[in-house]
């Protein structure tokens, strides 16, 4: 793989919590992400982890937002300090991020005030209508639905033209239907506006159903265990042969590395 | 919210009623006393309090004593936020500790403290007013800051935005209705302290009106600067509650 493919790279990147406990000091979590993984530019990666593998962890420290213990965090092929990363990767958390004193268009104008360059109302109105909230540019976010909300955040990061868009399980909690519209969306800003995506999840439909390639994460320690390629082409739908197939290898290889819990859609299952 | 508007029709109601009962009672039925006055004698007694107790100016005097430190204590929090949350300045420990001394100490005892300090003094009510209503807004916002929604931090952050503007568009913004909350407490706690103070030193104000009254035994007069005092205060309330509708329109929930 050439290295002006790859938009991100983790070079043995590790995290650790301390916490005092008595006397001394000592780890009460270790998120050792040990990856070397190198995600190339215009693709859809998912990230499939039980609760509590660090999957948030990874994220934040891939924007810059947490300092890795140890390891390097390679952007574009060069090695970047955290602070370098803000407005490059941008990180849209799992619960809502839009400013709900700011209505659809301020949310979007508060972010590109923050690139520093003049933003006309027909670029606003551009990124309002590719995330589907045409028609709601005063709408405020308080009391509207997780799905709009992560629409503005999504509409938000877009203004700042990031390289990288990290996605926390933006899936969660969203209505059959609304998840079907975010996942075209996400495909839309791969495919039509050239921006990789990284999302994780703990749902095993979820992470199939998106990605180009998949990241398999276990807990304690927090690990990359394995990678899964997707050829979208044979992904048909949820009951098909090949999206069995992909369930199964997901599900051995948890089970290969036990205590990882996982929710399934179709069934609940436990490794 | 339904429920809400209908418990203040309620309150209101019943705040009417004793009205009423006080008219029909104490005009009609209960001969005069000198207890409790009869209404017409108490709204005979405003042209009285007009003339005789300088209504005007005495009321004119609380109510800048209230409001004009609040607002100038307010716009300075606004100003001056963004240093406060600094991490590792000393401010943030040393309004800290004044909160301390503040669950145990009521500020009233530092308004009366401050009448035998400078009994003199015509700028001490505003002083107290301001410092005080500063102090307590500065502690309440640094208490708030640490419950900011942490996905507003980081969607900022990540963003690019820097600390400044974090501190202005993100953290003022989130904490902005619960200080405006807290004015709504603090604007009543101002009112009866400045009128103690007012009362006990015998300065200008609706206090100095409350002490006259009380002096002459001229309880008309006494009802009815209670009664232009309760609506002042309702006043009050409403102008707050209208730019905290205005300002932190998305916290009406």
């Amino acid at each position: 793989m050439n290295s002006e493919d790859t938009i991100l790279e983790f070079v043995n990147v590790s995290k650790d919590y301390y916490g005092i406990v008595g006397a001394k000091q000592h780890v009460l979590q270790n998120v050792s992400l040990n990856v070397n993984f190198s995600l190339t530019k215009g693709k859809i990666f998912s990230i499939l982890a039980p609760f509590g593998a660090g999957k948030t962890t990874l994220l934040k420290i891939a924007c810059g937002l947490e300092k890795p213990s140890s390891g390097e965090v390679i952007v574009t092929g060069k090695k970047c300090e955290p602070e370098q990363l803000h407005g490059k990767i941008v990180y849209i958390p799992e619960k809502p991020s839009s400013y709900p004193w700011l209505n659809v268009e301020q949310n979007i104008k508060f972010a590109a005030g923050l690139k520093l360059k003049e933003i006309n109302p027909g670029q606003i109105q551009e990124l309002i209508s590719q995330v589907g909230l045409e028609g709601y540019e005063k709408h405020y976010p308080n009391e509207k639905s997780l799905g709009f909300r992560f629409r503005i955040s999504l509409a938000r990061a877009l203004a700042v033209e990031p390289q990288l868009l990290l996605l926390d399980d933006p899936l969660k909690n969203l209505h059959h239907q609304v998840k079907k519209e975010i996942k075209q969306l996400i495909e839309f800003i791969v495919n039509e506006l050239n921006i990789s995506v990284i999302l994780t999840t703990t749902n095993i439909n979820d992470s199939i159903s998106i990605p180009d390639e998949i990241y398999l994460m276990k807990k304690n320690p927090g690990m990359i265990i394995d990678e899964i390629k997707i050829d979208k082409a044979k992904l048909i739908d949820k009951d098909g042969d090949y999206f069995t197939l992909i369930k199964r290898q997901i599900e051995k290889t948890f089970a290969d590395h036990e205590n990882s819990t996982l929710i399934s859609e179709a069934k609940n299952l436990q490794f | 919210m339904r429920n809400k508007s209908t418990s203040q029709t309620k309150i209101f109601l019943f705040v009417l009623l004793y009205f009423f009962l006080w008219i029909i009672l104490f005009e009609f039925i209960i001969p005069a006393n000198n207890t409790v006055p009869k209404p017409s004698i108490v709204f005979l007694s405003f042209s009285a309090l007009w003339n005789d107790y300088n209504l005007l100016t005495n009321s004119l005097v609380t109510i800048t004593s209230v409001y004009i430190p609040l607002i100038a204590a307010y716009f300075l929090l606004e100003l001056f936020a963004s240093l406060l949350i600094k991490p590792g300045n000393f401010l943030e420990d040393f309004l800290m500790s004044l909160n301390w001394f503040s669950n145990y100490i009521p500020a009233i005892i530092f308004g009366i403290f401050l009448i035998y300090w400078f009994p003199y003094s015509n700028l001490i009510e505003f002083i107290f007013s301001f410092v005080f209503g500063f102090l307590s807004l500065a502690i309440l916002y640094l208490v708030e800051v640490k419950h900011v929604e942490s996905e507003y931090l980081d969607s900022a952050i990540s963003l690019g935005a820097n600390e400044g503007i974090i501190s202005r568009k993100v953290i003022w913004k989130a904490v902005q209705p619960k200080l405006f909350r807290h004015l709504i407490k603090l604007h009543f706690n101002i009112w009866s302290v400045l009128i103690i103070f007012e009362f006990i030193k015998g300065s200008s104000g609706i206090g100095e009106i409350f002490r006259l009254s009380l002096s002459y035994h001229d309880v008309s007069a006494l009802f009815a600067v209670f009664l232009i005092t309760g609506i002042l205060i309702y006043l009050g309330v409403h102008i707050i509650k209208y730019l905290q509708n205005k300002f932190c329109h998305w916290s009406f929930n």
